[in-house]
């Protein structure tokens, strides 16, 4: 029996090749779809789940700290770091009996306190007046910040004692000692395990350990009262903080027995300002920087050398009464104060210089302080509202916080990757990249902001210091707690039903407590930009990319995404069976009449059934190897990972469809009767009329309409990939609308892109296939038709006409079928036709009717072949050339076909992970409006006002355009307030030969600098094509350039020094007035240089 | 093995497009087993479809046809071809042979899936060298002339040893010369197998050396004779 199938492909030639041809291109596709796209899709599903998910799925806020932000569903970063209390302990403990609540942990952000940090004693052992020169320096990642700070004390040898500040000197201070802002936090412990694993991530170290249950918190009347509690401490700074100090001995000769007069001279002289002005000599200088200070922090009070873990030798500065690593404002007692609470920053949400890139865009409001506040921001300005625990200084806390182990954040289980984390983290500062400044200069390469360890600041730290709720609730009072971390039970994974189950607890939530819930879980990254503006009147910063929270992005993605994507991966599969019932059929019709000689020599009928079983098992198991081999070597050479189950699944599915595929021909055997094999001479048996048959497309017509059945598998197989086809494009249009404004977003459209495509070219490919298929059988069945016509005196061309013809029906009843459907699916899956896109959509349905033509050709041309009095007898080839040839045409096209799909798989696979970002972007959503506050400042330093240098005459009247900055000749950009660049241009000789009839020479001399403090620090600067003499709309390039001097002008492009150079320029000789442009980066619209020369002749 | 074909009041009908065509009319005909019998007479006399109906590739549409006073007809499909396969060897105007298949394998086909008491292979081999082909065993349908093809057609049909021959004009597609041949054979087979012999044809040379001549048109039997030859 297989031999008798062999042999009955074997010498079908034509017809085989298209069945292997099918075969591959379904084991192809298949083995895409289901065996690599699965990975992608799955990659995705991970990717939403460990990269970008919270550690927690719902976060619970108290009421009223819904920020500006929210109305676009956005959150800033350090949102959680923001927020001063608000919950209630009851109330937590009712989230907590909320069935599905697994994890509730609470978070209260308490306030800062300072710590400090004691070096030692500097020994000074001479005489004499010294001045303590404090200089903490933080780099904030984008500059130093350095603040000094002097103070003046006489050694031991004068009495400091009842003096007055006009000495303008005071107590010896002469301990080493750095002070530093920790945010305290309350969390519950229990829950901050299950949570995170804090208790995993305590370094064993010492004593250092967890809470357990004999922490205890302590009030302690003594001395007017104060907190003690036990804490838990981070390891890690955030803040990049040098502390130096200097000791310097004043160059005033002093003695114990001159002492007092020296004094007295000092006090007339003015006391602190005129040593102010006393030269000094360095005697000591220490500097530490906040890391140092950290691990001798660590060091003191785990008594364990932090690095070896052995334990230190008792040091002499114990013995010197060195007291413990926390000390307060008096360190004796280890008591500090809790001064500041957390306050949250204002936003406001402006128009984005950037939308296509930041969608988003808000700046912050600084606060204006006023005389009631504390000194330090007394009627200046700050970025947050500085709130004050209490409003009276004796009334501030006073805690006394007794450590009992250190933690180390970055061993929590919460994700790493810094680039692609889900913010509104506890343990770790927000991230802000400083990228554009206050010019509207780009910042390349980016620069990441840091915390400067200021409370009130933009960026805040994460909390340093952790105890229990129940201390926030003994400090803050009633409502400690700032917000609810909730992880609910049975969501383990990013799916419908989990966001269900989100849903309900955060509803169960919001009815019992009253307080607001966010579904994080579903939430992705947002990269949005905001606006800094400078403080007190200093320029501002400018513009920061920040990671914001898109509060339910991910999961409208997610859906969309798997709509769109097992929707596309559906049709290729009923495509797939389309195309095997389609040629199963085709089959069957064009053996049909053997079929009945089979019948009628005493075949059983089931003996038929079994016969195309097996022929169809036969090439599913085909497919199925083929798409196995595929994979495997895919998956060998990609090194990628596959489940042993889909592996499986992906030849198997080829083997089903093929199964499948045999019913309907074995139905159909049994309507065969033996008798047909007796029928001769009929053309058709029955056909059905709409037309009369009076040309060729009315006769293509007919026999489209007569043979309906088998034109409507035809048609099917075109449309269906047609109208998936539409309703993807719509699809992609409407989620790069939404994908493209999240990081996640963008993602997953460079990852199911490709994907989609490529699906819905195999079911394109599969349906001219089909188209093939069914058309190849029509000629076949006609051929006495044709070689009819043809000895009626029929050309080529109309015959072949005669058939393209039909395909061009298929592919124009397809078009229809499915385009409507496509707009059927639209409004089933959006409720709205598009609009925008509906030209693009219906151009859509010219591509069945190109794959109805392409389809016909092969069929078309076979016709066109036969031989007029070839018509009834058969033709078979079977010479033994034609067999060889036809073997080498069968490898030839399988090795081909393999090897495109083998090397575009191995290709595309690792692309899609790494695909480029930064396509073309679309947005269907509402971005940020609104205009910068502070635009007044950004415009005084962009002074591209004329008028000051040369009233009268608007340079820029004269020459059309927007420059970044307008000069005259000779005049330099420092002139108009520039810090970062000094460049300015004049005229000189030209030492070019005399320039021809009419044209005149004209040379320019100037000098570009890059400034020591400029951000800036490099510019592209390519003379040849940069700098252009302008008149009128005419622009003129250098003819020479002459480098007189050059510093730093990396591979001859990049300057990060100064050139200093001389350009020679040909210009007609009319020309008087003229502009000498500059264009680079940093100033893409230019720096112009005005020659003005009318004035000078007149 | 059936002895005698009984047909009582066969009638036959098609149906087309809102028209119905009587083949066959009130065909009351017994045949017995190692006659020779010719049917004779013009296109669209019923005489194909009375050869369809006794080699039971069709149903008539009224009366019944007793193979051995049995009504296969009325049994299933399966139970038909079972009884094709063992009493009846059916050969075709057009040949009909597997145009993929060798000259052997084509005679192969009945035996597909059947068991037999014989060896298949001898068996095919046997019957080609009894129509004279045995040097072209492997030879395909297009590589054999059409009385070649005929030959091979025969073989396939009397491969299974059937007690009926039933040829559909056996003739109608070779020169004259050619179909001598075939009917030689055929009419040696009658003589050597014992098996009956009904063929179809519109050549009344050829029918007149038939030891039982049915004449027919419009579907009815017009007269049942005896032949001339012995």
């Amino acid at each position: 029996m297989i031999r008798f199938i062999w042999q009955n492909w074997w010498r079908r030639k034509e017809r085989f090749i298209l069945l292997i041809i099918g075969a591959f291109i379904v084991s192809a596709g298949l083995t895409y779809l289901i065996g690599l796209s699965e990975t992608n899709k799955g990659t995705i599903v991970d990717t939403l789940q460990q990269r970008w998910s919270a550690s927690y799925d719902i976060v619970v806020r108290p009421e009223g700290t819904r920020s500006v932000t929210e109305e676009k569903k956005l959150l800033e970063p350090n949102y959680l770091s923001g927020l001063s209390g608000g919950i209630s302990v009851e109330q937590y403990e009712a989230i907590k009996d909320i069935p599905g609540v697994e994890v509730a942990a609470p978070i209260a952000m308490i306030g800062y306190a300072d710590y400090e940090v004691h070096f030692g004693y500097v020994e000074l052992p001479e005489d004499g007046i010294y001045r303590r020169v404090m200089e903490t320096t933080v780099d904030n990642g984008i500059n130093k910040i350095t603040e000094t700070g002097n103070s003046y004390f006489v050694s031991d040898i004068w009495d400091y004692m009842n003096k007055g500040a006009e000495y303008g000197v005071g107590k010896p201070s002469l301990d080493l000692s750095v002070h530093s802002y920790s945010l305290l936090a309350g969390i519950d412990p229990e829950q901050e395990a299950k949570l995170v694993g804090l208790d995993e991530s305590i370094i064993p170290l010492g004593t250092s350990r967890y809470f357990n249950e004999s922490d205890e918190y302590y009030y302690n009347e003594f001395n007017g009262g104060h907190h003690e509690f036990p804490i838990i401490v981070n390891q890690q700074t955030f803040v990049d903080k040098v502390e130096s100090i200097t000791f310097e001995r004043l160059n005033i000769s002093v003695n114990k027995e001159n002492v007092i007069e020296v004094m007295e001279r000092v006090k007339e002289s003015g006391g602190g300002e005129y040593l102010d002005s006393v030269e000094g000599e360095i005697v000591e200088t220490f500097s530490y920087t906040g890391e140092e200070a950290f691990r001798k922090f660590i060091n003191e009070k785990t008594g364990v050398d932090w690095e070896t873990g052995e334990p230190l030798p008792d040091e002499e500065d114990k013995s010197e009464g060195e007291p413990e690593g926390i000390v307060g404002n008096s360190s004796e007692d280890n008591i500090t104060g809790m001064v500041f609470k957390p306050s949250p920053l204002e936003y406001q949400e402006i128009a984005s210089p950037y939308a296509d890139r930041w969608p988003y865009t808000y700046q912050v409001i600084p606060f204006q302080n006023g005389e009631d506040t504390v000194g330090r921001y007394r009627n200046k300005e700050s970025f947050r509202e500085p709130v004050l625990i209490e409003e009276e200084f004796i009334n501030f806390p006073k805690i006394k916080p007794s450590w009992i182990g250190f933690y180390d954040a970055s061993k929590l289980s919460i994700s790493k990757d810094p680039t692609t984390e889900l913010p509104m983290e506890t343990y770790r500062p927000a991230t802000a990249e400083f990228v554009i400044d206050m010019d509207g200069n780009p910042v390349n390469p980016p620069k990441q902001l840091k915390p400067i360890g200021d409370p009130n600041n933009f960026l805040t730290e994460p909390p340093g210091m952790l105890t229990t709720i129940e201390v926030a609730e003994q400090i803050l009072g009633d409502k400690p707690i700032s917000a609810i971390r909730i992880k609910v039970a049975g969501v383990t994974d990013l799916s419908e039903d989990s966001q269900k189950i989100l849903e309900q607890v955060a509803a169960e939530i919001e009815s019992r407590t009253g307080l607001i819930t966010d579904i994080t879980l579903g939430s992705s990254p947002q990269l949005a930009l905001t606006y800094v503006p400078g403080l007190n009147g200093d320029s501002a910063i400018g513009w920061f990319q920040q990671p914001w929270v898109n509060i339910g992005s991910s999961i409208s993605i997610f859906k969309e995404t798997k709509i769109g994507f097992s929707g596309v991966v559906a049709s290729v599969i009923v495509v797939a069976i389309v195309y095997v019932w389609a040629s199963g059929v085709v089959n069957l019709l064009a053996r049909r009449k053997e079929f009945a000689v089979l019948l009628s020599i005493g075949w059983r009928p089931g003996q038929l059934s079994r016969l195309l079983f097996l022929e169809s098992s036969m090439i599913g198991a085909f497919v199925a190897l083929i798409s196995w081999m595929m994979l495997s070597f895919v998956y060998i050479s990609s090194d990628a990972t596959i489940s042993l189950s889909r592996f499986l699944w992906t030849g198997l599915f080829g083997l089903i469809v093929y199964v499948l595929g045999s019913v309907i021909p074995m139905l159909l055997t049994r309507n065969i009767s033996p008798y047909e094999a007796m029928r001769t001479g009929e053309i058709s048996g029955t056909s059905k009329r709409i037309f009369q048959a009076r040309g060729i497309h009315r006769m293509a017509f007919n026999h489209f309409i007569g043979k309906w059945k088998r034109s409507v598998l035809s048609v099917i197989s075109i449309a269906l990939p047609t109208a998936l086809l539409a309703v993807f494009l719509y699809i992609t249009f409407r989620l790069r609308g939404i994908m493209y404004t999240s990081l996640l977003g963008e993602y997953v459209a460079l990852e199911i892109g490709p994907a989609h495509y490529v699906a819905i070219i195999v079911s394109l490919v599969i349906a001219i296939l089909t188209t093939a298929e069914i058309t190849w059988q029509n000629v076949s069945e006609r051929r006495e038709e044709i070689s009819l016509l043809q000895a009626i005196g029929w050309k080529g061309w109309h015959i072949r006409r005669l058939i393209l013809a039909e395909g061009v029906f298929s592919g124009l009843f397809a078009a229809v079928i499915g385009l409507s459907a496509a707009f059927l699916m639209m409004w089933g899956l959006y409720g709205a036709f598009p609009s925008e896109e509906i030209a693009f959509i219906l151009a859509t349905g010219l591509i069945p009717i190109i794959i109805g033509l392409i389809g016909t050709v092969l069929p078309a041309e076979r016709a066109v072949r036969i031989v007029p009095n070839q018509g009834i007898a058969g033709n078979y080839s079977n010479r033994k050339v034609t067999e060889k040839r036809m073997k080498l045409v069968v490898i030839s096209t399988a090795v081909v076909l393999v090897g495109t799909f083998l090397i575009t798989m191995i290709k595309v696979a690792p692309n899609i992970e790494m695909a480029e970002k930064g396509t073309e972007v679309e947005y269907a959503f509402s971005p940020t409006e609104g205009d910068v506050k502070a635009k007044e400042t950004v415009e005084q330093v962009e002074p591209d006002e004329p008028e000051e240098s040369n009233p009268g005459v608007r340079i820029t009247d004269k020459v059309k355009g927007n420059f970044f900055e307008v000069l005259n000749e000779g005049e330099n950009t420092t002139d108009k307030g520039s810090w970062i660049l000094s460049y300015s241009a004049t005229e000189v000789e030209s030492n070019l030969p005399p320039a021809e009839a009419g044209m005149k020479n004209i040379a320019i001399e100037f000098t570009f600098e890059v400034l020591d403090d400029s951000p800036f620090s490099v510019y592209q600067m390519l003379p040849e094509i940069q700098f252009t003499i302008v008149v009128d709309e005419e622009k003129y390039y250098p003819e020479n350039v002459t480098i007189l001097e050059v510093e730093g002008w990396d591979e001859e492009k990049w300057l990060n020094g100064k050139m200093h150079a001389i350009l020679d320029y040909t210009v007609p000789e009319d020309v008087e007035d003229f502009g000498f442009l500059l264009r680079s980066n940093g100033f893409m619209d230019g720096i112009l240089v005005w020659f003005e020369r009318e004035k000078e002749s007149s | 093995m059936i002895r005698q074909i009984i047909c009582q009041q066969v009638e036959k009908s098609f149906k087309g497009d809102g028209t119905q065509t009587v083949a066959l009319k009130n065909v009351d005909l017994t045949f017995e087993k190692g006659e020779f019998t010719a049917i004779i007479g013009p296109s669209g006399s019923g005489k194909s479809t009375l050869l369809s109906l006794l080699g039971t590739l069709d149903k008539p549409t009224k009366g019944s046809i007793k193979y051995d006073g049995e009504e296969i007809l009325k049994k299933s499909k399966s139970k038909i071809a079972d009884f094709r396969f063992q009493e009846i060897g059916f050969i075709f105007q057009q040949f009909h042979l597997l145009p993929t298949l060798t000259a052997l394998e084509n005679v192969l086909t009945p035996l597909f899936s059947r068991k037999v008491p014989y060896n298949k292979l001898e068996r095919a081999k046997e019957v080609l060298e009894q129509v004279g082909l045995q040097d072209k065993l492997n030879s395909l349908p297009s590589q054999l002339s059409g009385g070649q093809q005929q030959r091979v057609a025969i073989a396939r049909a009397i491969v299974h040893k059937p007690s009926w021959l039933l040829a559909d004009e056996p003739t109608g597609n070779l020169d004259t010369e050619t179909g001598e041949r075939i009917y030689d054979l055929l009419k040696a087979l009658n003589e050597q197998e014992g098996c009956g012999v009904l063929f179809v044809t519109h050549d009344p040379a050829l029918a007149a050396k038939a030891n039982r001549i049915i004449s027919m048109k419009d579907g009815v039997v017009l007269s049942d004779k005896v032949g001339v030859a012995p």
